[in-house]
């Protein structure tokens, strides 16, 4: 490699920071014994790197600022950023019982039929349904006696309890896609007389509740019991709302309140939420 | 989180330090993406004193300098998902730090981003007479130095503090190879100015 002079007036910074490659120094060096510019210029560059670094004095990193770091790192964890959350969810797909994929669709498509079918209550139908489909997937996200791929997730250091989330907005978010999905169909076919939207405040409330209950049972008494309680409280709600049983307007009203979606619903499942996932083992129990 | 510590604790268990000086840059990047807080101890063990050294010549100032330190490795932490290879990891690392310390002061980063015109400039030749920086001590130049524009004592630390190449400054700096060379030649020639006042006046 051969350099000019004004190749070589380019170089001179970096030939002094040395960070040129071998090739590049030997090449400028060579030009440096031919050229007295350049070598005076060469010598200035040298001034100019100590004087550099004399105005930038080896720092001595203080111990402190490594701990503050480990400080904000612990706490900037809290709230993870969005391709972690999302590399968790995907991980958890094929680790939910397949079954639950496959039974909320059934369930939900035999229902739109259904509803397609009838000419009255059409509504009704996908009201009941979507709800009671729902928690019963979410009875099985998380039983720890019967999920051998659970031991495999645990054995990766993630806490149950984000497990337990992950899962849970999967099921429920397939769940309520599919529930809007079915809502949609019906409003676009005109059968039931309601906007998509009114239709999803008829089931969106319930379903979160439901689910709530079934997953706080499920975790302390196990998937069957989850499922079981579910079915029952719905039986129960499904019963009440039937014009053959006869309510005081004070038990109307709270079932009407609890049949909806609206702000009482939404805290009252967080609440039971927040218990079922407080109440999880450790993760030494499993292990 | 609970899961916070599980998971550090499996790190540390499975890596031990001494296997971390064997790990490239890269290497250990990726380990920090995955949530490996001894591979973020291990760059910071690599870096950071050059790190605080080109963030003292920016801000002038210790403390700050050390509290941007603090916010470039919380940011590479977060970040270091989004490091793509494309430069190295010191480089990368010295635009976190040249953004972070920009984004706190924003007023400078304006006369600093907009030295432009002064890139415009052609390269005056030197003139075989010049040879006052040689002759002034390291101690003197260097006070010189801090009266320098941000932009100057910018790319002057980059060059010889953090010791990047001409491209390596060209990506810190996000502005063509031509524009480094240049800036350098105009430092420069802006701490000769200041050595010589007088000899700048009557030219
Ligand atoms: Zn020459």
């Amino acid at each position: 490699m051969k350099l000019d002079h004004a190749e070589t007036r380019e170089q001179l910074a970096a030939f002094a920071a040395g960070t040129l490659s071998a090739e590049e120094r030997a090449a400028v060096a060579a030009h440096l014994r031919e050229c007295a510019v350049c070598a005076r210029e060469a010598a200035e560059w040298a001034s100019i790197r100590g004087a550099v670094r004399q105005a930038a004095p080896e720092a001595i990193l203080r111990p402190h600022v490594l701990s503050n770091i480990h400080a904000r790192i612990a706490t900037a964890e809290t709230h993870f950023n969005a391709p972690v959350l999302w590399q968790l969810l995907l991980a958890q797909v094929p680790l939910v019982r397949r079954q639950i994929w496959t039974a909320s669709a059934l369930v939900l498509t035999l229902g739109v039929g259904v509803t397609l079918a009838l000419r009255y209550g059409a509504d009704a139908f996908l009201v009941l349904l979507a709800p009671l489909v729902a928690a019963i997937g979410i009875a099985f996200i998380y039983s720890p006696e019967n999920d051998a791929p659970l031991e495999i997730t645990l054995a990766t250091p993630t806490s149950p309890r984000l497990i337990l989330l992950a899962r849970l907005t999967l099921v429920f978010g397939y769940n309520f896609l599919l529930g809007l999905l079915c809502s949609t169909l019906i409003a676009l076919n005109g059968h039931a007389m309601v906007a998509v939207q009114l239709l999803l405040m008829q089931w969106l409330g319930p379903m979160l509740l439901l689910s709530a209950i079934s997953l706080a049972a499920s975790l302390r008494l196990g998937s069957t019991a989850g499922v079981g309680i579910a079915v029952t409280l719905w039986g129960v709600r499904v019963m009440m709302t039937s014009s053959a049983v006869q309510l005081n307007l004070a038990m109307q009203q709270s079932l009407a309140v609890l049949n909806s979606t609206n702000v009482f619903t939404v805290v009252l499942a967080a609440l039971i939420l927040l218990v079922a996932v407080g109440w999880l083992p450790n993760q030494e129990q499993f292990a | 989180m609970m899961s916070l510590h599980s998971r550090r604790h499996v790190w540390r268990a499975t890596a031990s330090p001494q296997s971390f000086t064997t790990l490239e840059d890269v290497e250990l990047l990726q380990r920090v993406a995955m949530g490996d807080q001894a591979a973020l101890d291990a760059l910071y063990a690599r870096h950071a004193a050059v790190l605080l050294r080109y963030l003292r010549q920016l801000t002038r100032d210790t403390l700050e300098a050390e509290e941007i330190l603090q916010d470039t490795f919380v940011a590479a932490w977060t970040s270091a998902k989004r490091f793509e290879g494309r430069s190295t990891v010191r480089t990368w690392l010295c635009s976190i730090a040249r953004r972070q310390w920009r984004d706190r002061h924003r007023r400078h980063a304006l006369d600093l981003d907009q030295n432009t015109d002064l890139d415009q400039l052609t390269d005056p030749a030197p003139t075989p007479d010049e040879d006052v920086l040689e002759a002034v001590a390291a101690e003197e130049l260097g006070a010189l130095v801090e009266r320098l524009s941000p932009a100057h004592r910018d790319v002057l630390a980059l060059a010889f503090v953090d010791e990047l190449s001409y491209a390596e400054i060209a990506q810190v700096l996000d502005v063509p190879v031509g524009t480094v060379k240049s800036r350098l030649n105009h430092a420069k020639q802006a701490l000769k100015k200041l050595l010589s006042p007088r000899e700048e006046i009557k030219r």
